[in-house]
């Protein structure tokens, strides 16, 4: 199924079948539950798998595939309405004894200053609705609250439709660490490891890789306890990450993300298992093929290309793109769908795709990764892999100090190493384009102008 | 052998650039060095050879600039013959008071009006693009004199949004 801004996209040229929506909005396409589901019947699918964006963590678009009697691939409706609500979520998984971060229920504008005080300075203000980082707001001090909340709320309002606000602690020098679940109709709950995400900027992710660098098997083994026992606790079924702050060997409940995420490849990569598959097996036969035990082994590590320009604050770039070139070799994994002639939109999220690299140990992964993306190259639009070919040499990355503030090192590194080779290719770059031949201007006066311009230019 | 003058953040460089490709000698700082720039990919994605040394690089233009993308670091210059050639003068005035929409976009709010004194800094519109909303923000203190966008108008990148004129110094 796709949008008509889409039609030329290489999902669409590649499926078995595609069926067109009605409109370029996404509210007309990707988020029109009608259109899809009338779709959904004239393929004659069975299930519906809804991805990582838009209706993938909706309990009515959920609702209304199991309604027209087909398979829904992922939580049930009542899960999706719980994880739905940050402020429920935070509850039930704390009633399972998991430890929380102060937090707030939701809040009316006036309700704000009171709330803040209660939780504490410096917090986020989070979309109820959230999710893949729209919606959050990192206040410092009291005098910031009001412009955020409005920030936040607009947001809210334009990607969910649902413009309520709540207040979570922040800790500024956390890792933010997440667990992969996966729970099946026979009662089965397997953890399949943690993912560290704690570079980000605007609280979307860059980098992802497991195992969490840092992280003791003690404090390994609490954390997948944890994530169980929330599952457990809200009747889980199919993929879904719980999301933890970690600070030091302690941690905290954030959230859960009720989907197969972008991230999931490292898991994949370091597990040996088919994470999708193991979707459609719940959502079809109620039983997932996971061995046990699991035996995952080495080290797997995603950068995220997404179409922002890393030299102006990460601001989203559009555009089209009139070159790709992918890397390959062992251990490296590209997804996405990057080629030339693609149209970078204002529609959608920036990510163009994902590049996934898996080592023995992390240095092996992370080296590899590093080849692999300066192999990469894409152009016609900026994209974030120069800041991580910088993360990937950066002292703190490599030595896994680094935090969820660390692209802001990126604002603060040394430039200048490469002055004079931009100074040269700069100079050879005018030069060679002053030698290519032009047209003649209409005037024929221009002519003789610009034959003796290039006497002068030749060589003396 | 023609000569440019290179411009890079605050430092002139003289560079000699002798032949017509695709291998190029430059001089710079009394070294010559064999330079060549192949294709990769695309229009910009290229790779840069300079005597030993070998870097992808992405070279675009903008406006007057010629922009450098080595590694990690980028580099925004200014190259000139170095025996001045007539060039006409710039089309557009420097931009000065002038907000812009950085890309294109919705305007979600505007939070300013004609005849306000406004500081730089503060938050004059907000902007959605790629389902994230910014804050424009004033480039200069000064007085609004036009108020270009309103709430709910699509603008494409390099749309003027608000005018502002400069408030006078001392």
């Amino acid at each position: 199924m796709y949008s008509p801004v889409d039609r030329s996209a290489p999902h669409v040229r590649l499926a078995d079948a595609a069926f067109p929506l009605p409109g370029d909005a996404p509210s007309d396409s990707y988020l029109n539950i009608p259109a899809l589901l009338a779709a959904a019947r004239a393929a004659g699918v069975r299930a519906v798998h809804p991805g990582y964006g838009f209706l993938a963590e909706n309990a009515a678009f959920a609702e209304a595939v199991s309604g027209a009697g087909l398979a829904y691939v992922g939580p049930p409706p009542d899960v999706l309405r719980i994880c739905g609500e940050k402020s429920r979520t935070r509850e039930r998984v704390s009633a399972a004894g998991v430890p929380v971060l102060p937090g707030s229920a939701a809040l009316a504008d006036d309700q704000l200053a009171g709330a803040a005080a209660q939780v504490g300075f410096p917090l986020l203000i989070k979309a109820v609705a959230g999710g893949g980082g729209k919606g959050i707001h990192l206040v410092r001090t009291s005098a910031g609250l009001r412009d955020a909340a409005r920030l936040a709320r607009g947001e809210a309002q334009a990607a969910f439709g649902d413009d309520r606000v709540y207040l979570e602690r922040w800790l500024p020098g956390a890792r933010h660490v997440e667990v992969q679940v996966l729970a099946d109709d026979t009662g089965r709950v397997v953890a399949l490891g943690e993912r560290d995400c704690s570079v980000q900027r605007r609280h979307q992710k860059l980098i992802e890789e497991t195992p969490a660098p840092g992280v003791t098997s003690a404090l390994r083994a609490r954390l997948l306890e944890a994530a169980v026992a929330g599952a457990r606790a809200m009747g889980y079924r199919s993929a879904g990450t719980f999301e933890f702050l970690v600070d030091g060997e302690t941690f905290y409940f954030l959230e859960v993300n009720a989907r197969l995420q972008v991230e999931h490849p490292v898991t994949e990569m370091v597990t040996g298992q088919d994470l999708v598959v193991e979707q459609l097996r719940i959502a079809l036969g109620g039983r997932m093929g996971l061995p046990d035990p699991l035996r995952p082994a080495g080290h797997a590590i995603e950068a995220r290309i997404s179409a922002e320009d890393p030299f102006e604050d990460f601001l989203p770039s559009v555009g089209t793109i009139d070159g790709v070139l992918l890397p390959g070799g062992p251990g490296i994994r590209v997804d996405g769908a990057l080629e030339a002639g693609v149209e970078v939109t204002r529609y959608y999220d920036p990510l163009l795709g994902k590049v996934i690299a898996w080592g023995g140990t992390r240095e092996e992964a992370v080296a590899r990764l590093r080849r692999a993306l300066s192999e990469t190259a894409i152009s016609g639009i900026p994209t974030t892999i120069p800041f991580h070919l910088w993360a990937f040499e950066d002292e703190e990355f490599l030595t896994a100090r680094h935090s969820t503030g660390f692209v802001e090192r990126w604002a603060a590194r040394v430039r200048g190493r490469h002055e004079r080779m931009a100074v040269i290719a700069a100079a050879a770059a005018e030069h060679l384009a002053r030698q290519a031949p032009r047209l003649p201007a209409a005037e024929p006066s221009r002519t003789w102008r610009a034959a003796a311009r290039t006497e002068g230019l030749r060589d003396a | 052998m023609p000569e440019y003058a290179v411009t890079a953040g605050g430092r002139t460089y003289r560079v000699h650039i002798a032949g017509q490709g695709p291998v190029l000698q430059v001089a710079l700082d009394g070294r010559v060095l064999p330079v060549r720039i192949d294709p990769v990919v695309g229009r910009g994605q290229v790779r840069v050879t300079a005597g030993d040394l070998r870097l992808s690089a992405a070279i675009r233009r903008s406006g007057e600039e010629i922009v450098v993308t080595l590694a990690d670091e980028q580099y925004r210059l200014r190259v000139e013959p170095a025996l001045p050639i007539p060039r006409r003068a710039r089309a557009h005035p420097s931009g000065a008071g002038e907000l812009r929409a950085p890309i294109p976009g919705l305007v979600v709010s505007v939070d300013v009006a004609e005849g306000d004194t406004v500081e730089q800094g503060r938050p004059l519109v907000v902007m959605e693009a790629m389902k994230m909303q910014s804050e424009l923000r004033a480039p200069l203190a000064g007085v609004v004199t036009a108020v270009h966008a309103r709430a709910g108008q699509e603008v494409m990148g390099g749309t003027v949004l608000v005018t502002i004129a400069p408030a006078d110094k001392g």
